[in-house]
């Protein structure tokens, strides 16, 4: 009797587990190179080419025909914008090395989107392979003083005068962020940087240092101009303060 | 009169007007390359004077604004002239700058640095000034250029290094070292960058510095790694002497001034002893002066090695003709070897090596060819086989990392070889009684007075003055061959040890000691090789009485006929002992014959290519 209860019972888990329904893998976006993305463009199929970055970043350059809607409005406007969830969507940002447009295709799958693909490099690997980008809003750039991580942990330590205009998305500020840092993030800079006062210094951080140079740019042409960037941004600072306390 | 006048000057003025009137009109219409009509609407300064001050001056407006057809729909606003493309001129420019870092990550165009396009004098005589002025705009100026290649250009120093020598002018490209991470990418391509003004004699000349000094470094471990390409971290130029700012060595803030060496070596480095850093970076061995050490051990090795080969090199081929001589003789004169009969018993097997010597022996062999395949692409890493060989075995991690289970192996054997001398010299039961008898006896393997009789008799023998000597167990040349492996245990082995984990043998010598032990490693490495498939292979398998291979080391034995050509002393000996029937063995089976030969054949082949690649390497 007892026997058979065992066997009854391993019975029963084995169809509960076989039954059951097994965890599904994360969707991943397919991957778009340059030269097969400009052929459908070139075909004119039916898609939506979307530049993840910021507003500003998008109006200075983009490939041409695509729509401007950063990464972090993507969320809010996605069903809106695209209400075919079969429509193709094909999301880039500058180099695909940051989150950018994988998170975004992503957040696009999980809202249905079947058709989802991502281009391989950014608009990086688009110039790279020789195609032209357009320009609607060119920001030109200004020279920019960079400062490295040790001299800002001295400036910090003198307790300069200095604001820290981070300019990641919310979250990411969220998690760690310069003491004394403040945040507007880039996709929002254009609405907002009247809240930067024009006397003081202002040293821009961004993730990696690549958004930065263009936001200095574009707030010296809004005359706020004692402006710095920090070389590397905060995966620097981060380095920086690891390699301190490695040597410790 | 006055009248006349003012009649002829109004003449004069309606003239005027009606050719302005028709002139006008083709003039704006031929706007398209008219400077003047541009210039009524865009006043400014910049396009007027200065623009014809400018470099730019002989092209018109329109040679860069292009698209403009109709002037009276542009001044409309209704037509825009085309975006400006400097690549239309400036192609070469245009073609490299499409690799530039600043334009695929940031998108820089050529009037972001360019900036005042319409007002751009021509370029600063001093070019590489007006480089470093430009970059330090943006990258912070002090970091790069209050000392070292920098300032020596702004003092005006043409041969010194701007920004766009290390970094490319229009194609710069960044490996994001910002991260404070070196890539193994960028450290290759700055150090070609520096090696390419530090091998250039005129240039160094000029500058008082040696043009050696590349080459010393790539005969470093760090040099030859780095140089054959394969992923793995070691030291470039910039890691010891700075990316910027580099500075001389007395300088105390050089990164390799004395005081800061522990630093710099510790940023890869770890767990060394102090005087680990005495360890010299790129040295001269040919230096006499200020390297006497390695100076004296280049000189010991390189008698070792030229004495040791011309001796048997010249053994080999004076007993390689006197043979070929004698089989030639033998042919023209139609006489064979006699047969033994069958079943007679010379045709009997006997032993000469047991299995446990056999066995030894092709784990030796096993662990030296790797040694020399993981070795010699690091020794030779400028051959073109070199990054082949390396690349097979996953890089020259991976290499090291076979070479030393190879080296562990080959420790092994060889304390296993010692044990069992000493197990001869003081057998159970005898302890030291006679040790000095056998030690010298015939069944040793230490060379006595008998052995250089033999080699005075086979010298003789080679020029026809006599008969080939009798030889007993082992020949004075199978005694050098052993013996030979225990001298280079000592010198290889004992450097190879040191250089094992270098920071640890800190502990025990100074830094210094190692770059003498690369040398005796190195050096003893080529002589054991070459040795071995030279003469050894020579001495075994080469010569014509044994040619093409004598597989008695893998089947352990040989007929009783061979043993009396052979080893006659041995024969004699062990027949008047009664020793010769404990000796007899079966005929070897086949598959040992069969896996004999091919083990035997591939290695011999391994080892003849390894000879060509070798010599390749040394000639080339």
């Amino acid at each position: 009797m007892n026997q058979t209860k065992w066997i009854g019972t391993a019975a029963l888990l084995s169809v509960l587990l076989a039954v059951s329904p097994v965890p599904a893998a994360e969707p991943v976006p397919g991957l778009i190179e340059p030269a097969a993305l400009r052929q459908m463009l070139q075909r004119g199929e039916d898609l939506s080419l979307i530049n993840t970055m910021s507003h500003l970043e998008c109006m200075d350059h983009s490939i041409p025909g695509s729509l401007c809607i950063a990464g972090e409005e993507f969320p809010g406007q996605a069903l809106k914008r695209f209400p075919d969830r079969n429509r193709p969507l094909v999301f880039y940002d500058e180099n695909n090395q940051g989150a950018g447009s994988q998170e975004t295709a992503t957040i696009a799958m999980q809202k249905g989107y079947k058709r989802v693909s991502v281009l391989r490099g950014g608009i990086a690997a688009w110039k790279e392979a020789g195609f032209d980008t357009v320009s609607q809003v060119r920001i030109p750039r200004v020279p920019v003083e960079s400062i490295k991580p040790g001299r800002l942990a001295q400036w910090l330590l003198e307790k300069r005068d200095l604001l820290i205009l981070d300019i990641r998305g919310e979250n990411r500020f969220r998690e760690d962020h310069l003491p004394g840092a403040i945040n507007i993030p880039l996709h929002r800079l254009h609405e907002r940087y009247s809240e930067i006062p024009l006397n003081r210094q202002v040293l821009i951080v961004d993730d990696r240092g690549l958004h930065s140079f263009l936001a200095c740019s574009y707030l010296v042409r809004k005359e706020i101009a004692d402006v710095k960037r920090l070389f590397g941004g905060m995966e620097g600072w981060q380095a920086y303060l690891a390699a301190k306390q490695g040597k410790r | 009169m006055g009248f006349s006048i003012r009649i002829l000057l109004m003449a004069a003025v309606l003239a005027g007007c009606w050719l302005a009137a028709t002139a006008a009109p083709a003039a704006i219409s031929s706007a398209v390359g008219s400077d003047r009509s541009c210039t009524d609407c865009h006043e400014e300064e910049a396009y007027r004077s200065r623009f014809a001050a400018s470099v730019h001056a002989n092209n018109s407006c329109t040679s860069c604004h292009t698209g403009i057809r109709d002037i009276d729909a542009h001044m409309l606003g209704e037509e825009k002239s085309n975006p400006v493309n400097c690549g239309s001129c400036h192609q070469e420019v245009a073609r490299s700058f499409r690799k530039n870092s600043h334009y695929l990550q940031q998108d820089f165009r050529c009037t972001d640095c360019h900036r005042g396009i319409h007002e751009r004098k021509h370029a600063d005589a001093n070019v590489k000034a007006a480089v470093i002025r430009k970059c330090t705009e943006c990258h912070a100026n002090e970091e790069y250029v209050t000392s070292g290649h920098a300032e020596s250009v702004l003092k005006g120093n043409q041969d010194s290094a701007a920004c766009s020598d290390c970094h490319g002018l229009h194609d710069t490209q960044v490996f994001h070292t910002s991260l404070s991470t070196y890539p193994a990418e960028a450290r290759k391509f700055y150090t070609q960058k520096c090696k390419r003004c530090h091998e250039d004699k005129v240039l160094m000349g000029r500058s008082g510095l040696s043009a050696d000094i590349v080459k010393r470094y790539e005969m470093t471990y760090h040099g030859k790694v780095e140089e054959i390409g394969n992923p793995t971290r070691v030291a470039g130029c910039a890691d010891c002497h700075t990316s910027h700012n580099v500075l001389p060595k007395s300088d105390i803030r050089s990164g390799i001034h004395p005081n800061n060496l522990i630093a710099n070596c510790g940023r890869c480095h770890s767990g060394f002893h102090p005087r680990f850093v005495s360890y010299r970076a790129h040295p001269n061995f040919h230096d006499r002066k200020n390297y006497p050490a390695l100076f004296w051990t280049f000189v010991f090795m390189s008698a070792l090695l030229i004495g040791t080969f011309l001796f048997f090199w010249v053994h080999t081929a004076l007993w390689w003709r006197k043979s070929y001589w004698e089989k030639h003789k033998r042919e023209t004169l139609g006489v064979s070897e006699a047969c033994p009969a069958p079943g007679s018993e010379e045709l009997v097997q006997v032993e000469r090596f047991t299995w446990k010597e056999r066995i030894i022996h092709v784990l030796l062999i096993i662990s030296f060819m790797t040694l020399v395949m993981t070795g010699f692409p690091l020794k030779y890493h400028a051959a073109p086989w070199a990054g082949v060989l390396m690349g097979l075995w996953g890089g020259a991690h991976m290499a090291g990392i076979f070479h030393r289970i190879a080296a562990a192996l080959l420790t092994v054997l060889f304390l296993y070889a010692i044990r069992l001398s000493f197990r001869f010299l003081f057998p159970r039961g005898k302890g030291t009684k006679g040790w000095l008898r056998r030690l010298f006896g015939p069944d040793s393997l230490c060379p006595n007075l008998k052995d250089m009789k033999d080699m005075a008799g086979m010298f003789r023998w080679f020029f026809n003055r006599g008969e080939m000597p009798k030889f007993d167990r082992w020949t004075y040349w199978e005694k050098f061959d052993f013996l030979a492996v225990f001298w280079g245990m000592f010198a290889i082995g004992s450097s190879g040890f040191l250089l094992w984990i270098p920071e640890w043998s800190s502990w025990i010598v100074p830094g210094w000691v190692l770059n003498i032990a690369i040398l005796v490693h190195s050096e003893e490495a080529l002589l054991a090789a070459l040795f071995i498939f030279t003469v050894h292979y020579f001495n075994a398998h080469f010569i014509p009485t044994k040619f093409p291979m004598d597989s008695i080391i893998f089947t352990g034995r040989y007929r009783l006929e061979e043993m009396k050509k052979q080893k006659p002393l041995q024969y004699e000996r062990l027949a008047a002992e009664g020793k010769i029937e404990i000796l007899k063995r079966k005929h070897p089976g086949i598959p040992i014959k069969i896996l004999s030969g091919i083990f035997g054949l591939a290695m011999l082949l391994l080892g003849l290519s390894l000879t060509v690649l070798i010599l390749w390497a040394i000639f080339m």
